[in-house]
């Protein structure tokens, strides 16, 4: 059965059309450098802080996170959004939980309650990037400027904002998120009207 | 290696070009089989062109691995399962199963037709295995790393999908 299932295959696939005209090496190369902007991975030392960055990952799955020391490429701030509007006290520590790119709904679901449920968190809100809906093709000129017929779909992974009781804590706290499934890393953020106090490093 | 040097750049240029040299020779397969899965070729072109960027993402990590073509895999079929879930249970292509063979004879050569709508039904996990076990010819050890479960796994979806797919296809499937 195994044949007869093979050449049934081929039929099917008779109908292939022509691939697409356009680069597409060219569109993966944009789009996959598009990619490890968001996550932080390009700056002076690209790979190399890549590779401290997915190791301090690693450590972080297998033992108790180190405390966090400063990143040795700065990622790409965390819109902050209006979990700062509901500052309560002066000085509002935010943290935001990057989800990874291959992160699944149900990672996704699990940080979100954890999130909600941890005694440290006033506030939370979900960056989404699917808001606007199943957005199915993003526009990508290639080189010559000229739109290829298909384009990239990944839309970027989503960010937890949560907005902490007690800034003093986020040691503890980014401690608690960064070995969870589906994180790509934690990061702090001041709500902008504060002036950072000491304890912000 | 910092990217401004000369030798910086010389090692960038070489990478991209491993990776342009990897495109051409896995888009084909890739695509293939992602219209296998998802049976729209404008889909399909869309998660190859996706799985590539994902790859490239991590291309220095990766690029040294033994076997890219079956981590081209994973991601694909990683994305064709994502794609389903955020969709949330309606069906990506929806599928009507057409006639059984038994009341159209000059269907026959469309059997293929109806293979496919058949496959539309197995739940898509089943159907990640029967094309890479019986499109893509793979091991069962080489399908269960691809899909991230045990070869016994494979063997009982595997076993359970062909089953479905011969209720579904009739006498006709087997005899062909």
């Amino acid at each position: 059965m195994d044949q007869d299932l093979r050449r049934l295959f081929e039929r099917a696939l008779a109908d292939e059309p022509v691939p697409p005209p356009g680069d597409l090496a060219g569109a993966a190369m944009a789009a996959g450098t598009r990619m490890r902007r968001r996550r932080g991975l390009l700056a002076g030392g690209g790979a190399a802080a890549g590779v401290v960055l997915i190791l301090a990952a690693v450590l972080s799955l297998t033992r108790p996170a180190p405390p966090p020391s400063a990143p040795m490429v700065a990622p790409t701030p965390a819109p902050v959004g209006d979990v700062c509007t509901m500052a309560v006290n002066g000085a509002a520590t935010v943290a935001s939980v990057h989800l990874r790119e291959d992160a699944t709904e149900d990672q996704q679901a699990a940080i979100g309650k954890k999130l909600r449920a941890d005694p440290l968190v006033r506030v939370v809100s979900f960056e989404d990037p699917d808001r606007a809906g199943a957005r199915f093709r993003v526009p990508w000129p290639d080189a010559s400027g000229a739109s290829p017929s298909y384009e990239p779909v990944a839309p970027p992974p989503g960010v937890f904002l949560a907005q902490l009781v007690d800034p003093s804590q986020y040691p503890a706290f980014a401690a608690r998120f960064r070995g969870v499934p589906g994180v790509e890393r934690v990061v702090r953020s001041l709500c902008p009207e504060v002036t950072p106090s000491r304890e912000h490093e | 290696m910092r990217p401004w040097t000369t030798a910086g750049r010389r090692e960038r240029a070489a990478r991209d070009a491993d990776f342009t040299a990897f495109v051409a020779a896995s888009s084909p397969r890739l695509r293939r089989t992602a219209y296998l899965m998802c049976r729209d070729w404008h889909l399909a072109q869309d998660l190859t062109q996706t799985t590539l960027a994902k790859m490239y993402a991590v291309w220095d990590r990766i690029r040294p691995t033994a076997n890219l073509e079956a981590y081209s895999r994973r991601v694909l079929l990683n994305a064709v399962f994502d794609l389903r879930k955020r969709r949330s249970g309606t069906e990506v292509v929806l599928a009507e199963l057409p006639e059984p063979p038994g009341n159209h004879p000059e269907n026959d050569p469309e059997l293929h037709v109806m293979l496919m709508a058949a496959l539309e039904t197995l739940p898509v996990r089943d159907r990640a295995v029967v094309v890479l076990r019986h499109w893509e010819d793979l091991s069962v050890n080489a399908v269960a790393e691809i899909l991230g479960v045990t070869p016994s796994v494979v063997k009982m979806q595997n076993m359970r999908a062909l089953g479905r797919l011969r209720v579904l296809l009739g006498e006709d499937f087997i005899r062909s």
